[in-house]
């Protein structure tokens, strides 16, 4: 923790590069995230100096000097953690996304509000990234892998369904409320 | 009728979180506000992973629009209340910015589905949506601002109306936390 913590700005590259690397083999997509990050360069530095807020600067951290609000280190990670919702590499980044944003809190660089901040600019910038990707038609709207995945199970099992014959008595067949059969999970 | 629920729930939603920041205050709302954000991401691939729970799926199923992410306009709203909470010049702004949005955003949604007569630079929207974004909106935050409400609600109404391929929680707050440093 104390690790992630104590990065100066120059340790934060080594972070985002490690986490970036992590994000090309793991998350799909990965255009937007990119985005994402080039937006979040110049906005976090900007919003910094216009919002102009102190930092605590409790404990024994050397403190940076610019101002504390938002948290760069937190809307970074939450970046990667929106970008990998729906796949199982969430629950990688995301976890590591709550350690960086306690751990900045808890070392007093920053404030929690300053970490909710940032962490929220994060997401933020993530979604927008993706919807202006959409909109100049580079990536198509996506529907996520395990949805995908479940749809694809339950048209199988209806096409099964149908090989067998009767519809309401083929075992595969056990019709949910909604009206897709239910697929047996492994 | 979904959208009349949606509406009604966004309304109710804001109005709650509004008063909320007003009573915990910036600090305490931002962090009370993140707690929800963690909880918000963590449902939302609980979700995505294909898991069923009976009264979130009854919430979604009367609320939800047709999205590949479930539970995905909670979230835009969370976030929006974060970016207004984190970047107005003010709580008591940021509060304004909030309840302008939940008020006037659901009116004009409300209204506007039953209006005809289409904005020239934005086929989506009518006039009578903006125009009730507009009456919601400064009958609500006139108390808490006076005569600069209706600027306020104003411009945000232009900007509710705008073509901007961006979810209007974003533009909205933003703008709203921007004109906290104008007006």
């Amino acid at each position: 923790m104390s690790l992630v913590a104590g990065a100066s700005s120059a340790d934060l590259y080594l972070v985002l590069a490690c986490l970036g690397f992590a994000a090309l083999l793991f998350c799909h997509n990965r255009k937007a995230i990119f985005l994402a990050l080039l937006l979040a360069t110049p906005s976090i530095p900007l919003l910094k100096n216009a919002i102009n807020e102190d930092r605590p600067c409790e404990g024994w951290l050397t403190c940076p000097d610019d101002s504390g609000m938002p948290s760069g280190h937190s809307a970074i990670a939450f970046i990667f953690a929106a970008g990998s919702l729906g796949s199982p590499s969430f629950w990688f980044f995301f976890p590591a996304a709550l350690v960086v944003g306690f751990s900045r809190e808890y070392w007093g660089a920053h404030s929690m509000a300053q970490v909710a901040s940032g962490a929220g600019l994060g997401v933020a910038l993530f979604f927008i990234s993706e919807e202006l990707l959409i909109y100049f038609g580079a990536i198509k709207r996506r529907t996520h892998w395990k949805v995908k995945r479940f749809v694809k199970k339950r048209i199988l099992a209806m096409r099964k369904a149908k090989k067998a014959g009767n519809k309401l008595d083929a075992p595969a067949m056990q019709s949910s409320k909604a009206g897709w059969p239910k697929v047996r999970r492994r | 009728m979904k959208e009349l629920y949606r509406k009604l729930f966004h309304i109710t939603f804001g109005a709650i979180i509004a008063g909320g920041i007003w009573v915990l205050g910036r600090d305490d709302g931002l962090a009370a506000l993140f707690v929800a954000l963690i909880a918000g991401l963590v449902l939302i691939q609980w979700k995505l992973s294909g898991f069923e729970e009976k009264v979130i799926d009854f919430f979604l199923s009367k609320m939800e629009r047709k999205v590949t992410i479930p539970g995905i306009g909670a979230l835009m709203f969370l976030l929006g209340a974060i970016l207004a909470l984190s970047f107005s010049k003010t709580v008591g702004f940021a509060v304004v910015v909030l309840l302008v949005f939940a008020f006037g955003d659901g009116a004009s949604t409300l209204v506007g589905m039953k209006g005809s007569h289409r904005i020239f630079y934005n086929k989506r929207k009518t006039w009578e949506g903006s125009l009730a974004f507009f009456f919601t909106a400064s009958a609500v935050s006139v108390f808490f601002l006076g005569p600069t409400a209706l600027v306020l609600c104003f411009i945000l109404a232009i900007v509710e109306s705008l073509p901007i391929p961006f979810d209007d929680n974003f533009t909205i707050t933003l703008a709203g936390a921007a004109l906290s440093y104008i007006l």
